[in-house]
């Protein structure tokens, strides 16, 4: 496994192998969390010089596996101050990797703007000077225009450049590493684009074992339940149970159901009036993505990149934008100017809240569901004009500007929070709103028995609905599975599964598969063991994979807990636990002893939120606590 | 007995599961760049054109692969 490290500082480049890293990292996110650990200096600022940003694609990308196609990019987030970490799929990872490189430590800052292109083992920084300004779709056609129709780019836009603090990096035309603000970062460096040709191969250890392998886990995510449903609507399976549930983010949070949503904003109304065929992303027989156009009426033609549930919930919910054309086109403007969508739409929802109540300039705030005038304050966010340049710090640091709008500020740990509520049912996703590593985010804890619509038996347990058969098979450890869900199963244990939930989304993105509920439900330690001996020729049991995610995700909270994280920092906005949105508020003694048992599970401190010394020992990760004095 | 392989590029979704398994069935190494079949990319990967390259003898590894359709046998046409 081989490390490029580009200083763009002193424009030297070193290569280093780390293969040393896989057994103890798993390789994506979680040798990102190593080497952030170690390079990013404490304290140090975000947008300064000293940041590093580590492009890590998952250990299994390159291969046939199938979703194994997903790249991790770390850094000290500008927008949280704690780890900013975020994944992408498509190409960009794999061709990488064919470009003959397993990882891409970038440091310093050029002095003008530059990209960097890598090709054949090697990389070469150039001018940028001429894109320096352009959007993320004209700096990807001048690329491809220079190095070919194959080149993989990723690239910030005007937001990235003007650092906004949560700025996302572009993945060619239509993805994105979204959240934390990794584009400003980038755009700190002066970095517009990371284009890669990968013309090379990946040899993997034994071949014939890997294919045998992919071919098995092809046939589990093609004979699951979730398979046929994933491809015909992608996440958009989601968009009407959140409606029924009442737990859409609706106006801030204050609407979780909205009149006519199916019809215009569900699952059936995107299939039927836009969606024209399935797309995948590298290596991934699901296609769980779409390309769609407006068939009829006004608008007709536009065609966009299918659609998102979090496109729905955060443009249409959140700000209520009453169709799926004008939330396609506000994500477009997202795309272009390189801005994440969930705090978009997040910071856009408080500015206008807090001008309805009079504690915020309105005179260039949209109305709710106004498109137009929502897609021209998204433009001036990214250019930092007028209201735009406070909007793009974050809801946060808006928030402490203008006195009294704090309680319309909805984020955990600064990040905005997306996508449902919490109110309207308690379960292991909701509680991974709190506890994720990252801050206020829906992708970091699923559960492999996820199932929204189901109920909850008290604060601490969800109901069991999946059959004794599913769990059985569950590539899960057998003790757990009886603590998780009791044996006979007849519940869901919220702390426990929490913690076990955070820990397959961990291998999950160190292997960079992707976490769509084929995947989520049919994978775990002992397939990646297998993968793992396949493809690196490294022999890692189950149990022990398994400890490595637990490591990971233990050094990520050590990086946050020496950047100032704090036990209080673990908590829900006030709104959640003071109003009522159709369904009671949440009751805060209740939070924490769920919170409580979390913390126990994981071996950390409940008063501190710090790991005792007998679970840092135990995960080998003493003396990092020792050395940075994080100790109880 | 061979079986003639048809192409349908507008069912394309740019997996390139085809590409993988054709470089590792043929050439021992998992390389898009080196399989005898090949996946172009529009601009904005929405369509593709997928072409046999010279040398491809027809083994239909890729059509076992082919999650949307693209690739099939002439007689399950």
């Amino acid at each position: 496994m081989k490390a490029l490290f580009v200083d763009l500082s002193s424009r030297k480049m070193e290569e280093e192998e780390i293969g040393e890293l896989l057994p103890r990292y798993l390789g994506g996110v979680g040798i990102g969390a190593r080497l952030a650990f170690d390079l990013i200096p404490p304290g140090c600022d975000p947008l300064g010089e000293e940041n590093v940003l580590i492009f890590c694609p998952g250990s299994l990308v390159g291969t046939n596996i199938p979703t194994a196609s997903r790249t991790e990019i770390t850094a000290k987030s500008p927008l949280t101050g704690l780890i900013g970490t975020s994944n992408s799929g498509l190409y960009f990872g794999a061709f990488l990797r064919y470009a003959g490189f397993d990882c891409l430590v970038i440091k310093g800052a050029a002095s003008e703007p530059v990209y960097l292109l890598i090709e054949d083992g090697e990389a070469q920084i150039r001018d940028a000077r001429e894109i320096w300004g352009r959007d993320n779709w004209e700096t990807y056609l001048w690329l491809r225009e220079r190095e070919g129709e194959k080149v993989q780019v990723a690239s910030i836009g005007p937001a990235g450049e003007r650092l906004v603090r949560f700025a996302s990096i572009q993945n060619n035309f239509f993805h994105a590493w979204g959240r934390t603000g990794l584009g400003a970062v980038m755009g700190s460096k002066r970095l517009k684009a990371v284009a890669v040709k990968g013309k090379g191969a990946f040899r993997v250890h034994d071949l014939r074992q890997v294919l045998e392998l992919a071919r098995e886990f092809t046939e589990r995510i093609r004979g699951d339940d979730s398979f046929g449903y994933t491809r015909r609507y992608g996440s958009m399976i989601a968009s009407d149970p959140y409606n029924r549930m009442g737990i859409l983010p609706g106006r801030n949070f204050t609407q979780g159901r909205i009149p006519s949503w199916e019809e215009t904003r569900g699952r059936r109304a995107f299939e039927r009036r836009y969606k024209e065929k399935d797309l995948s992303c590298f290596a991934c027989p699901i296609a769980c993505a779409h390309w769609a156009r407006v068939k009829e009426g006004e608008g007709t033609g536009y065609e966009f990149h299918g659609m998102e549930v979090t496109y729905v919930l955060e443009f249409g919910a959140k700000l209520q934008i009453p169709s799926i054309e004008e939330i396609a086109r506000s994500v477009e403007l997202c795309d272009r100017m390189g801005m994440d969508v969930i705090s978009t739409a997040s910071v856009i929802a408080y500015a206008i809240e807090a001008s309805e109540k009079g504690a915020f300039p309105s005179e260039e705030v949209p109305s709710w569901g106004n498109p137009r005038g929502i897609r021209s304050l998204i433009g001036r966010i990214a250019r930092r004009e007028g209201i735009g340049e406070v909007l793009a710090e974050g809801v946060r640091r808006a928030s402490s500007r203008f006195r009294g709008t704090e309680p319309y500020a909805l984020h955990i740990k600064g990040a905005e929070i997306p996508v449902r509520d919490p109110r309207g049912k308690w379960d292991v996703w909701s509680l991974g709103y709190l506890t994720d590593i990252r801050g206020g985010d829906h992708l970091r804890a699923r559960s492999p028995a996820e199932y929204l619509p189901g109920g909850t038996l008290n604060h601490l347990e969800e109901e069991l609905h999946v059959s004794e058969e599913f769990i059985a098979a569950l590539d899960m450890p057998d003790d757990l599975k009886g603590r998780v869900f009791g044996s006979p199963p007849q519940k869901v244990d919220i702390p426990l599964m929490t913690k076990y939930a955070e820990e397959l989304i961990t291998m999950i993105n160190a292997s960079g598969l992707c976490l769509r509920p084929p995947v989520l439900r049919t994978f775990g330690p002992r397939t990646l063991s297998h993968f793992l001996r396949a493809v690196w020729g490294i022999e890692i049991p189950p149990e022990e994979v398994l400890l490595s995610a637990e490591r990971v995700w233990n050094l990520q909270h050590l990086f946050n807990l020496r950047e100032g994280l704090r036990r209080e920092d673990f908590r829900w906005p006030s709104r959640f636990y003071r109003e009522e949105n159709g369904t009671p508020p949440l009751d805060p003694q209740k939070v924490e002893e769920t919170l409580r048992a979390y913390f126990l599970a994981r071996g950390w401190d409940p008063q501190t939120a710090i790991p005792t010394r007998k679970k840092l020992e135990e995960l080998g990760l003493g003396e990092e606590a020792k050395r940075w004095n994080i100790t109880r | 007995m061979r079986k003639e392989i048809l192409i349908f590029s507008e069912r394309c979704c740019g997996c390139l599961l085809c590409e993988l398994i054709c470089s590792a069935t043929n050439k021992n190494a998992f390389s898009p760049e080196e399989a005898f079949i090949s996946v172009r990319p529009d601009p904005r990967g929405a369509y593709f054109t997928v072409q046999r390259k010279e040398g491809c003898k027809g083994c239909g590894r890729c059509v076992e692969v082919c999650p949307t359709g693209a690739l099939v046998f002439e007689e399950a046409a």
